[in-house]
């Protein structure tokens, strides 16, 4: 086990079954729990005891949910069942479920993979990258022909 | 005033002799330190004889509307993202409308995927699950928001007190905020939603979303040591001095009357640079 692994490898089947189901396969990528998200968050669980502490009880209201309302694991279960566990646990541990999503988030949309699938791309600011169009000055003529809506300053209100 | 009391880096105790103070901590800070700076002269804090230290706090009612444009992507993760456009057309009263004052509103583009994911500008996250790619696809490069930025109102119930029970790690309190948007922001927020949503739609937007107020919008924390001619009315003058003790000055937000509708720090750097020349100006006179 490396310094940055503090789950059992049940907890980690469990984290990327949770992982796919927040963000499923689509579109020919992977879910989120496939292309290891997983693993980022496991290392954010290194470095951080409320994190730790939060994913694993987290981790383990799953387990408890899935077995007291199916009987099962919940990587035994199908997509719909999966889904109402979270649900389940989303309403009783809000605060984890977030964390959860977020995370899964974060990891997901900085792969590289997945801006290439979204057609997204990571360019400097402004003036080395997003080049724009020079302004056309003719878009505020109409503008222009307004009177002014505004109170001048030196006159009463 | 002789000057000020800190802790050092060790925690040690230390007193700063000046001839001037100068605070600029802002509409929350300054109240807080003002507060906690009480003695036989000032049992109530500091330069407080008016009792408004700490009232009138302003911050800026603000409603995040987007839109949500069907079809081919509108690049709108790229270019500036601040203020691209910004309308004043509601800025000042307007009876009819059923509240005073007014609000602007800036055009917004969307970001990056990460920050559409987790909500982007109206902070409403793509849900997850099943619906996750489907929504995500609908709002990543095809959303326009406007910000509805309204001009709060001073109300002496909006205010900065010193907590009772929470402190910092030396001991003294922590401010308290306490705030409730008025009637006549919800009007105003309620009425400038309304027109950002057919902006977009006039722009082509088939879905709008909308959070009002934006919880997280108490950006501008301004008017708890306002400015004035009378003491009783006030807590410092046209130059920031406190009317309570001459060399005491105030370049912050806090000394605004009134909050306007826009960003407040251009307005405050003005009022800083008119406060230095003042103190050049007369040095030594003071």
């Amino acid at each position: 086990m490396s310094s940055e692994s503090v789950l059992e490898e049940s907890q980690r089947a469990l984290l990327k079954a949770v992982l796919n189901r927040i963000i499923p396969p689509h579109a020919g990528l992977p879910g989120a729990g496939d292309l290891d998200v997983g693993g980022s968050i496991e290392r954010s669980m290194a470095v951080s005891t409320h994190l730790r502490r939060l994913f694993l009880d987290g981790l383990s209201e799953i387990v408890i949910t899935s077995q007291r309302h199916n009987q099962k694991e919940f990587g035994e279960l199908d997509s719909v069942s999966q889904t109402a566990v979270l649900e389940r646990v989303e309403r009783a541990w809000p605060a984890f479920f977030l964390a959860v999503v977020e995370h899964a988030y974060r990891g997901y949309y900085t792969l590289p993979a997945v801006h290439q699938a979204i057609g997204f791309a990571s360019r400097p600011p402004q003036p080395l990258g997003h080049h724009l169009a020079p302004f056309d000055p003719v878009l505020l003529e109409k503008q222009r022909l307004r009177a002014p809506f505004w109170r001048r300053t030196d006159e009463p209100g | 005033m002789r000057g000020v009391l800190y802790y050092d880096r060790d925690g040690a105790l230390r007193e700063q002799r000046a001839p001037l103070v100068v605070i600029a901590c802002n509409g929350i800070g300054t109240p807080r330190l003002l507060l906690n700076s009480r003695s036989s002269s000032f049992p109530e804090g500091l330069a407080n004889r008016s009792g408004l230290v700490g009232k009138n706090l302003m911050f800026h009612p603000f409603a995040a509307v987007g839109g949500v444009f069907p079809g081919e992507g509108i690049d709108s993760s790229s270019g500036p993202i601040g203020s691209i456009v910004f309308s004043h057309e509601f800025y000042e009263t307007d009876v009819r409308r059923g509240f005073v004052r007014g609000f602007g509103l800036q055009i917004v583009r969307q970001s990056g995927p990460l920050h559409t994911a987790l909500g982007g500008f109206t902070t409403q996250r793509v849900p997850w699950g099943d619906a996750h790619h489907r929504v995500f696809a609908e709002r990543f490069d095809h959303m326009i928001n406007i910000g509805v930025m309204g001009e709060d109102l001073p109300e002496a119930i909006n205010e900065v007190v010193l907590d009772p029970d929470l402190s910092d790690g030396h001991g003294i309190p922590a401010p308290l905020v306490r705030y409730r948007l008025s009637d006549n922001s919800v009007r105003m927020l309620d009425f400038g939603v309304a027109r950002a949503g057919q902006v977009l739609e006039a722009a082509g937007a088939t879905d709008v979303v909308v959070n009002s107020p934006l919880r997280p919008s108490g950006w501008h924390l301004l008017g708890t040591c306002r400015m004035g001619e009378h003491a009783a009315e006030s807590v410092v003058d046209c130059w920031g001095r406190a009317h309570d003790v001459d060399n005491l000055v105030i370049v912050d937000g806090s000394t605004f009357v009134t909050s306007a509708a826009v960003n407040p720090t251009t307005t405050i750097q003005a009022l800083a640079l008119r406060t230095a020349d003042y103190i050049k100006r007369t040095r030594g006179r003071a």
